[in-house]
């Protein structure tokens, strides 16, 4: 008989995927281990660096996925998390340009006092397209959504046209307090540090109360309510949310671009953020983030390779259309082949990482 | 004058709800691509109409050619996302929409040519009502459709099995009916139907980009009708062609844009399942 | 009076289907009452009915003296019935305690700020709702599949995560649709075990829709039976199962 003795070396039994409190279990899923809290650590300093050492171009394209980030994040909360369609982002975004310059041109009114107000009026516009979702769902919640974007983009052209501002409201460029935020490198950490701070904000809701409720209500709204989840404040609570961020979003964009163009908010950005969502992965931050990443650079990727090869002149003339259809494709592409997008291929990955040499993990047997 | 234009814009309307519905009906899918569909047809009938001369032989090419395309669209595109969430599959119809639209733009350039008609004439109606030939026939043409659309869901074979796929899938399956051919057809004759609309828009107005957002108005006026019935969309599309063009005539042409979405959202609010829907569609949903 | 629940003349109809009529009964507190009769009688109806999910067409039922017909569903759940459903309806998205944690939805007071913020106040709820969850998760002997996604879990566990959901909530008053049924022997001994235990603990009112006539005459004190949306028997399990009209609901007439 042998009898084996272990020593377990006291540094495995200190694993960092042990969880030892309720509190750890928790945590989010980017900080909770030691090697992640690392990788990110290196992750922040490589991001602050950036801006430094990068060609403006480059800068700008950033800055310009730190907004689309920011808008993507509401839109995945409203439409992965809490599966409320909504085909007026584009609408929300203008009423937050709009306020933006309606405030700064006429009152004068500082960043750090529009902003919030950008976000208050999105979200009552917000409450107005979310009220059908009360009593509807699906495809009458995006029809609502649709009528509300059109009928913000009507204010919003009437208010350009007769206001004089020709093909757009010029707008100066914000300061807070002795900071002005001229230089893009100065945007560069507003920017991202508003889209890091939502981008918390929605993780944290998610593993807290409304986000489950919202999750709860997408997958089976009559056994939510049964539980007592009262799913038409919820609801509406996901579209005011959702579209004063979206709001925001817009209002960053218009100071950023200094300009608020209503043309600029057509139905063309709704599917661009559509695409977004769907390329990312529903209902996942991280998705939010690849999928503003890839379709915000997609259409200068698109332009620097039309020009390193000199494809047909009609593609350079219907551009948009082009760079629209290319959304629209990749949209039917990823519903058809990966619905859960690009979060998803990334899960897989490192499960199959983890995982290996084994495919797949044994469900925990009972203790019989 | 007025009423003239009213009623032809009613009719058309008629239509283009009319087609929307079928699809709704069949598969329960809200087919965002529909305006494109009708300017696809309309640009498809500008090239037809250049080819061969007579218009009822092109019009019949161009029907045929929209039920094609439906079906493709449906087996393709739709069957494939059959189990899964009706989010997917509307924000995948607005993708094709968005695809439709780049075809068209990059086939005919944007240019923008009625369709020729051949027919010109001027007819007087009691009341001082004067219709062109153009704005008979596509009355006619609508009134028709509906009859045609009526008689098929009631009496034939097909049509009644369509009802049945609407209503209970499962049980129309187990019923032996084949849902998914079923299906495919209903989305054919949708699209049929947004072509013809397509081709009539065309001969009455002019074929454009701008299309679109008139057939835009599909969505509203078969919502507003009740996205389960046909006969519904008769009265919302009058009703809402007569706001719309009372708004352009007094008010501002922008105003009359938007008019059809206001009441759009004031039926959503208020009556969600339209004027001769059934509140079981709603919770169907 | 120690009644809990009182259904008088309940009756609902669908289209041109009789589901209910007249239909009444009360509920004592902490009884176990059991609702058994052939499928198709109206069971599940008759629960829906006192969970709000249908609104019947005549009748009324009192909850604790008051009456409950036509308040919103979430309210309902608030004043402390609790529901499990024949096909678990979990969420499936969620993994266990994600499922559990809702069932103690009516006790958070997080809202999004709180919630998005998620130091201080939010975060207190959130553990204290865990620990309460995961109280639940140990009686129910759920803990292994913690983390677990429903969907992955084998159907007798699925039920038991119904049970976790709607016992995280704190019922005064089950309800419990088929708890048993397409369980093997040892799942529904366990079922039977924890029910038991509920009610001794937190003296807990149960109405137990069952088929399986031991488990129903074993634990229940109380039983009514339905046939075709009507009461046919009320009173003792002995009392009921050997009632004729009972057995002929079941099994037919031998004429």
């Amino acid at each position: 008989m042998y009898s084996i003795q272990l020593e377990v070396p006291r540094k495995y039994t200190d694993s960092p995927y042990l969880k030892r409190s309720y509190f750890e279990d928790m945590a989010i899923n980017a900080f909770d281990t030691p090697f992640r809290r690392k990788f990110l650590v290196v992750g922040i300093i490589l991001g602050v660096l950036f801006p430094f050492f990068s060609p403006p171009f480059f800068l700008h394209i950033a800055n310009l996925v730190a907004i689309a980030t920011i808008g993507a994040l509401a839109l995945n909360l409203l439409i992965g998390n809490a599966g409320l369609l909504s085909l007026g982002h584009a609408g929300f975004m203008a009423a937050g340009a709009f306020t933006t310059a309606i405030m700064t041109v006429n009152f004068h009114m500082p960043i750090w006092l529009v902003l919030p107000v950008a976000i208050i009026i999105g979200g009552l516009l917000g409450l107005i397209a979310g009220l059908p979702s009360y009593k509807l769902k699906g495809i009458y919640l995006g029809l609502s959504t649709l009528a509300i974007h059109n009928i913000i983009h009507y204010g919003c052209s009437e208010y350009q046209f007769h206001g004089g501002f020709g093909f757009g409201i010029t707008i100066n460029e914000p300061s807070i307090g002795p900071l002005v935020l001229d230089d893009k490198k100065v945007w560069y950490f507003f920017l991202w540090i508003i889209a890091a701070g939502t981008g918390l904000f929605i993780t944290n809701l998610l593993r807290s109360k409304p986000g489950r409720a919202w999750v709860a209500i997408f997958d089976r709204d009559i056994a939510a309510e049964v539980i007592g989840i009262n799913i038409g404040y919820y609801k509406i609570l996901a579209f005011v949310l959702s579209s004063g961020l979206i709001s925001m979003a817009g209002s960053l964009y218009a100071y950023y671009t200094a300009v608020a163009s209503a043309d600029e908010y057509d139905f063309a950005l709704t599917i661009s953020y559509l695409a977004m969502v769907i390329l990312g992965g529903v209902g996942s931050v991280l998705g939010s983030f690849l999928g503003a990443f890839l379709i915000t650079v997609l259409p200068f990727a698109l332009i620097y390779i039309v020009g390193l090869f000199e494809i047909s002149f009609v593609i350079k003339e219907y551009f948009s259309i082009i760079q629209s259809a290319v959304f629209g494709l990749v949209i039917i592409i990823f519903l058809l082949v990966e619905p859960l997008g690009l979060a998803e291929i990334w899960r897989r990955a490192r499960t199959y990482f983890d995982l290996w040499p084994f495919r797949f993990k044994p469900l925990t047997t009972t203790k019989r | 004058m007025l009423l003239a234009s009213i009623i032809v814009l009613g009719s058309l309307y008629a239509l283009l709800g009319g087609g929307f519905v079928v699809i709704y009906r069949a598969s329960r899918v809200l087919n965002f691509a529909h305006a494109e569909a009708v300017m696809l047809a309309g640009y498809f009938g500008i090239t037809v109409s250049g080819l061969i001369a007579s218009p009822v032989i092109g019009l019949f090419t161009v029907l045929c050619c929209s039920f094609l395309l439906g079906l493709i669209i449906y087996a393709l595109l739709i069957r494939p996302l059959a189990g899964y969430s009706i989010l997917s599959t509307i924000i995948l119809t607005v993708a094709v929409g968005v695809v439709l639209n780049a075809v068209i733009v990059l086939g005919w350039r944007g240019s923008t040519d009625p369709i020729p008609f051949g027919w010109r004439a001027y007819y007087l109606f009691p009341g001082g009502l004067r219709l062109s030939s153009s704005e008979i026939t596509t009355i006619a043409i609508t009134f028709v459709f509906f009859i045609v659309m009526g008689l098929f869901y009631r009496y034939s074979k097909t049509g009644q099995q369509m009802r049945a796929t609407a209503e209970r899938p499962l049980l129309a399956a187990q019923r032996g009916i084949k849902i998914y051919v079923i299906s495919a057809v209903a989305w054919g004759i949708g699209f049929a139907a947004a072509g013809l609309a397509g081709v009539l828009l065309g001969i009455n107005y002019t074929v454009s980009l701008q299309m679109g957002g008139v057939a835009v108005v599909a969505f509203v006026v078969a919502l507003v009708g009740g996205l389960d019935s046909l006969l519904g969309t008769l009265p919302a599309a009058f009703i809402i062609a007569a706001l719309k063009q009372l708004a352009i005539t007094y008010t501002n042409p922008r105003l009359g844009e938007t008019i059809p979405f206001i009441i759009l959202l004031l039926v959503l609010m208020f009556k969600p399942w339209g004027l001769l829907g059934t509140k079981e569609e709603l919770e169907r949903v | 009076m120690g009644e809990i629940l009182e259904m008088n003349n309940i009756s609902i109809a669908f289209g041109g289907l009789q589901a209910l009529s007249n239909v009444s009964f009360s509920v004592m507190k902490g009884d176990i009452l059991g609702v058994i009769g052939p499928n198709g009688a109206g069971k599940t109806v008759l629960l829906n009915c006192i969970n709000g999910v249908y609104d019947p067409d005549e009748g009324e039922v009192l909850f604790e003296g008051r009456p409950i017909i036509g308040l919103p569903r979430h309210k309902i759940a608030s004043l402390g019935i609790g529901r499990t459903f024949q096909h678990s309806e979990l969420f499936q998205r969620m993994t266990v305690i994600g499922n559990t944690l809702l069932g103690r939805h009516g006790f958070l007071k997080t809202n999004i700020f709180s919630g998005g913020l998620f130091w201080g106040p939010g975060r207190r709820e959130e553990l204290k709702a865990r620990k309460n969850a995961e109280k639940v998760l140990d009686f129910l002997d759920l803990y292994i599949y913690r983390k677990e996604r429903v969907s992955d879990l084998p159907y007798g566990v699925q039920k038991i995560v119904g049970l976790a959901r709607a016992l995280a909530g704190e019922p005064t008053l089950l309800l419990v649709d088929e708890l048993g049924s397409g369980l093997m022997r040892e799942e529904k001994e366990n079922v039977a075990r924890f029910l038991l235990r509920i009610h001794y603990e937190s003296g807990t009112t149960i109405i137990w829709i069952e088929h399986d006539m031991q488990l129903v005459t074993d634990i229940c004190n109380r039983l009514i039976c339905l046939d075709f949306g009507t009461k046919i028997m009320e009173g003792t399990p002995q009392e009921v199962i050997s009632d004729p009209k009972v057995i002929e609901a079941y099994v037919g007439r031998s004429d």
